[in-house]
């Protein structure tokens, strides 16, 4: 059954299809959570939270566009309103980190973000490790390709400071991937 | 060196197939949630409807208990007089004849500085009563009745010379006038060393002015977040507004998924100058000027376009309510309040600032619009609250009053807390002045 006939069953609240439906999508979608989440209890109630919502609401889906793509704009609004909440409650400074700390991190920008032979789990550890503001920020550039202008108009911030948010990210990034590839050096040289 | 692409890209390759492992139960959690959605909200919604219908209720029974007959004592509360009583003064009790009235003594506290004794006559109005002692201390009108050697809970008989006899003994010149309906009102005052008693029918006019001031906030604000756009401008009503008209179909134009939207009305704020009046011992009806402000937002967002709308309107209003006193303990005052209100704006302003960016057809605009807006319709409002007064000092007392309004649909342009909500909560602290 491909996507069309599930969303037309889906739309008349059949189980099954719904079941299937999310068996087809869990799996990215939870990707997507994770990239947003720091706890994989957050990614999992998302993944449920974004589920309930696309089932409530795919009478809304016209079938013109891609349905994975409709799919993932749910769940990255899910992220958000998350991440909304969140701010409002840790407030301004823990949300997007201590800007006085990461400021001192040098960047050499030859061997900027160099990813390649870090295993992907260690890729998606390092995004989900970053402090809640950068991590959206970085998530909303790299992965939904947004605009920095866009991403200031999402999170009600202006434009420099996204492009600031995203700067770090990367110095955070770069940080941790050249951490990870001294430990493989070291432990190669030491197996040598 | 990398481009912010070439890290786009390299991410992405990274973690294009990376599927991480899901939960074992997940879908039957889904499956549960969206078995039990329906059926949640329904649930919500009854309860709504019962603890409403159930406040309702508690409020209408305990205003027939406490209006119906507040505080009247009937067992005897005064002993037998030991002072002989000189028969010569007195017109004599006869025993029960045909034809003859039966006055039945009854005592009344309401306080210790409120206190009254009535005689019911029998053979005119079940209601009728001969009230004695407004303004009367409750030890005084006991010394009172001693002294004049007047037994609560007594039955008197005799004919109506003998019973106004009974009252004038102990009276002034007005002492035992006797209106058409039967009902006779005779003053206790003085100190406790020189008591006397005079006429005295309630009236309006003896009342003092009472000046009130007071602020009143609401309990609860209004918020709604929802994926479909939203704005504080009535969808019944079209809009003249070219750009406004552009963003909602930007909006609507957009997937439902791709929108955030969120709704947000303020607790609204009042103040308010009252006059009050009595117009009967326990009630008194109030009105004067009120002035409210609300505020509301609404932000709409997408990938490529943002919206927001903040709007403050002032509104100025007529209040209207009774109040009645339901008892009075240790100074404090309880009441209960019923009324309305009528409101209408006098000034509004309505600030929209949208800005978007569209990727695919590589533009982009902001714009910002300030609008002083004018509702069409007043707004007509029924309240209902409970209040405690204290006297501060002599004439000025605080009070502090707990309640709702609803607030009736006027049919307005522009969206507010008593459009959306309907019946608010509130609370209002001030204070009152006797002239």
């Amino acid at each position: 059954m491909d996507d069309s006939q599930l969303i037309i069953a889906c739309k008349k609240q059949d189980r099954n299809a719904q079941k299937v439906l999310y068996e087809r999508y869990a799996p990215v979608m939870m990707t997507v959570c994770l990239r947003y989440s720091k706890e994989e209890e957050t990614a999992r109630d998302l993944l449920h939270d974004g589920f309930i919502r696309a089932f409530t609401q795919i009478g809304s889906f016209s079938g013109k566009g891609s349905f994975e793509g409709w799919l993932r704009r749910i769940f990255v609004n899910l992220a958000l309103e998350n991440f909304r909440k969140e701010k409002q409650k840790n407030r301004f400074m823990e949300a997007y980190g201590s800007l006085q700390k990461e400021e001192e991190v040098v960047t050499d920008e030859d061997d900027l973000l160099d990813i390649g032979d870090i295993p992907r789990e260690e890729v998606m550890g390092m995004i989900r490790d970053l402090p809640p503001g950068y991590r959206t920020v970085f998530n909303l550039f790299i992965f939904e390709e947004m605009t920095h202008r866009e991403i200031a108009v999402m999170l009600g911030i202006n434009e420099a400071a996204s492009r600031s948010q995203f700067f770090r990210a990367k110095s955070l990034l770069q940080k941790k991937i050249m951490a990870i590839l001294n430990k493989c050096n070291r432990r190669y040289n030491e197996q040598r | 060196m990398n481009s912010d692409n070439d890290i786009r890209r390299a991410f992405q390759a990274k973690l294009d197939e990376y599927h991480p492992p899901l939960a074992a139960d997940g879908w039957e959690r889904i499956e549960h949630s969206l078995n039990q959605g329906g059926a949640h909200r329904r649930v919500i919604r009854h309860r709504w409807y019962a603890g409403t219908a159930a406040a309702l209720l508690l409020l209408l029974v305990g205003s027939i208990f406490f209006l119906r007959d507040p505080m009247t004592v009937r067992e005897t509360m005064v002993t037998k007089s030991n002072r002989p009583q000189p028969e010569s003064e007195y017109a004599p009790v006869e025993p029960a004849t045909a034809g003859s009235m039966v006055a039945e003594v009854k005592q009344t506290f309401g306080s210790p500085t409120r206190a009254s004794i009535g005689l019911t006559f029998a053979g005119l109005s079940q209601r009728d009563e001969l009230l004695v002692g407004r303004n009367s201390s409750a030890a005084m009108l006991t010394r009172w009745m001693e002294q004049e050697g007047i037994e609560a809970n007594r039955q008197l008989t005799g004919n109506w010379s003998a019973l106004r006899a009974l009252l004038r003994r102990s009276a002034v010149e007005r002492a035992g006038q006797i209106d058409k309906k039967g009902e006779e009102l005779i003053t206790v005052s003085g100190d406790d060393d020189q008591l006397f008693a005079e006429y005295d029918g309630f009236s309006s006019d003896d009342e003092p002015l009472i000046v009130g001031l007071s602020g009143k906030g609401g309990l609860s604000s209004f918020r709604q977040s929802v994926n479909t756009p939203m704005t504080l401008r009535s969808a019944s009503i079209p809009t003249d507004n070219h750009y406004a008209e552009g963003g909602k179909q930007m909006l609507a134009g957009t997937l439902a998924s791709d929108n955030f939207s969120e709704m947000e009305h303020d607790q609204p704020i009042s103040f308010g100058l009252t006059l009050s009046k009595q117009i009967s011992d326990k009630l008194s009806v109030e009105s004067g000027l009120t002035y409210s402000y609300l505020s509301s937002r609404v932000r709409n967002a997408n990938a490529n376009f943002r919206v927001e709308e903040t709007q403050k309107i002032h509104y100025l209003g007529i209040p209207v309510n009774l109040n009645y006193t339901l008892f009075t303990f240790n100074n404090f005052n309880l009441y209960a309040s019923i009324g309305g209100m009528l409101e209408k704006d006098i000034y509004g302003e309505y600030r929209k600032l949208g800005v978007g960016e569209s990727a695919d057809f590589n533009s982009t605009a902001q714009e910002e619009e300030v609008t002083k807006i004018s509702q069409r319709n007043p707004q007509l409002s029924v309240n209902a609250g409970v209040g405690l007064s204290y006297p501060l000092i002599q004439n000025l007392r605080v009070y502090g009053k707990a309640g709702g309004a609803y607030y009736f649909d006027a049919g307005n342009q522009y969206k507010t807390i008593y459009s959306d909500r309907k019946i608010v909560m509130d609370l209002n602290i001030g204070f009152r002045y006797e002239f």
